[in-house]
């Protein structure tokens, strides 16, 4: 497999239930080795298009590629590529932790290193080491989610798919399953993240796409996605600040500074500067210097958040 | 055990999971006892009814009596198996498709022709051993200790034939879950379409009778007292080729199912 070609590539990708169309010409990129946020309302598409990356469903039209593969040639030999993690894993419940990653591993003879050490290796990642001789019908949502992240690592993959890993975990196992991204990306492994838990994906995601009605409606890298409040701050001082915006606007590289707006005895400003890096140290020390009560400084950039809301809410809503 | 590669990737490791799961499973192991208990009962109820025990330790019963135990036990695995082949494959594919199991496996480097086909040879192994071998085995080792004259050929051509009934309604039964999402029009259109020709004898299609595959449990009781016609042959032959064509059309259907 080519490194270089991206993880996931999709063009037109459309899939119809009768009357429903549940995907509607999704085209969509995901380059390799990085970790992709993949969101959308419940209904907007996402597990579908999952389904069809992973061969679970067929298209009606469109065509989509894993590192450079088309999907419908995917066969089980070239399924090693992927790793998948479903909304809600479930595992024979009379196995044990171990046994079910022993299971995965020898469906993939071909891997380079044996299975005892993959096993050893995928437990110790996500920390199951100690409940894997357990049968896993009595783990809690959280270690099945481990479980479910070790088994998708057994075949040594280029590309991890996740559908929504962390919606059932308390902030812990979802702080847990973060890191586990993280590490999998450090170790070159792509990670397709599907969620509507804006945080996390803000938190870790490189890119992001958003579905709506199964169509893509935002996509980009997450710094594309939030830049926009790029060169400017949001100041907050104490009420009352007479001449507050002349002394903002007196400090180095300050090219705009708007109306004050005030809000439960606080007064906010927006600052538009030229240098950011310099921005945060020269708009609190003009804020100090004036002896005014400074109560926050912080880049004004877009959120997630926002950007979601904006794009799956329909106009005038 | 099958490699990876090839027309059945993973169906070494799936066959294995698929025997392991059924030898924890405790309905197979009631089921086993019971028919073992119920085939017991042949050759003691034979022996509580002889008319003149003898002096030596094996006695000698006339051929009618002989065949009498002979049909018995042949009719008890055959129908009494068939119910229970039924009952332990009828959830095979539902269940794992309801929980997930099916998608989370077929994401493997495995093909789905693996997964159905390590399903229908784990039941049919299994159902081979518990339900006809193990009981038959009891029950012809205690018949032969009770009585002289117990034939061994009609008795292992019978026994042949009740296990390729137990792979046809495996094949059957695990193939009926593909287009069936729900165990009970399983079991339903399972034991209609297995019983009804039995129970309603094909009056106006009388040749029925030499290929229908639910005429296996009769031509095992026929060929176990030796009574053999045509139909020992055609009803053998037909059920395979039958079992064969029900397997690959679900084969044909699961390669393209969503899941």
């Amino acid at each position: 497999m080519r490194v270089t070609e991206p993880a996931i590539r999709c063009e037109g990708l459309t899939k119809s239930y009768g009357a429903v169309r549940a995907l509607d010409g999704v085209d969509l990129s995901m380059p390799a080795g990085t970790i992709f946020g993949f969101l959308g309302p419940n209904g907007a598409g996402k597990t579908t298009t999952i389904k069809i990356l992973l061969g679970l469903a067929l298209p009606t039209a469109g065509r989509c590629w894993i590192s450079g593969v088309p999907v419908e040639q995917y066969r089980a030999e070239s399924r090693r590529a992927v790793g998948y993690l479903a909304q809600d894993p479930s595992y024979p419940r009379w196995m044990t932790g171990r046994e079910v990653l022993d299971f995965v591993g020898r469906l993939y003879p071909g891997a380079t290193r044996a299975v005892d050490e993959r096993t050893r290796e995928a437990l110790a990642l996500v920390d199951l080491e100690d409940a894997a001789d357990r049968a896993c019908g009595g783990y809690s949502a959280g270690m099945r989610q481990r479980l479910g992240i070790a088994q998708a690592l057994m075949g040594d993959p280029q590309l991890v798919v996740l559908d929504e890993p962390s919606s059932s975990l308390d902030p812990i196992g979802r702080r847990d399953v973060l890191t586990i991204l993280r590490s999998l990306r450090e170790r070159g492994i792509a990670v397709f993240y599907s969620t509507h838990i804006l945080d996390d994906v803000e938190r870790v995601a490189d890119h992001v796409a958003i579905m709506k009605a199964g169509r893509i409606v935002r996509a980009g890298t997450m710094r594309e996605l939030t830049s926009g409040g790029l060169g400017r701050f949001r100041v907050t001082v104490g009420a009352p600040a007479e001449g507050i915006e002349r002394a903002l606007a007196a400090a180095p590289g300050v090219r705009a500074v708007s109306a004050p707006e005030t809000h439960d005895g606080r007064l906010s400003l927006m600052v538009d500067v030229t240098d950011e890096d310099d921005a945060r140290f020269a708009l609190p020390r003009a804020v100090v210097d004036g002896k005014y009560a400074l109560i926050g400084c912080e880049p004004a950039r877009t959120r997630l958040e926002d950007i979601f809301m904006e794009s799956v809410q329909d106009r005038g809503e | 055990m099958a490699s990876n590669g090839g027309l059945i990737p993973g169906f070494g490791v799936l066959l294995g999971k698929e025997l392991a799961e059924a030898l924890r499973s405790k309905r197979l192991v009631i089921f086993a006892v019971i028919m073992t208990g119920v085939c017991l009962l042949v050759p003691a109820f034979g022996f509580a009814n002889l008319d003149h025990y003898g002096s030596g330790s094996r006695h000698t019963v006339s051929d009618d009596d002989m065949h009498t135990m002979l049909a018995t036990w042949a009719a008890l695995v055959g129908y009494l198996g068939s119910l229970m082949v039924i009952a332990s494959t009828v959830d095979a594919v539902s269940r794992e498709r309801a929980t997930g199991i099916t998608a989370w496996i077929v994401t493997k480097p495995v093909s789905r022709l693996s997964y159905l086909l390590a399903k229908a040879a784990s039941h049919t192994l299994v159902a081979c051993v518990a339900l006809v071998i193990v009981p038959s085995v009891v029950w012809y080792a205690v018949t032969a200790a009770l009585f002289a004259n117990v034939p061994f050929a009609s008795v292992y051509i019978a026994a042949a034939m009740l296990c390729l009934e137990m792979g046809f309604l495996s094949a059957f039964v695990v193939a009926l879950g593909v287009p069936l999402r729900s165990v009970t029009p399983i079991a339903i259109i399972a034991l209609a379409l297995w019983f009804m020709p039995t129970v309603l004898p094909a009056f106006s299609l009388r040749w029925m009778v030499y290929i229908l595959p639910s005429y296996l449990p009769i031509e095992a009781t026929l060929a176990s007292i030796d009574e053999t016609s045509a139909s020992t042959v055609t009803v053998p032959i037909a059920s395979a080729i039958a079992g064969a064509l029900a397997f690959a059309g679900a084969v044909i259907m699961f390669e393209r199912q969503e899941l």
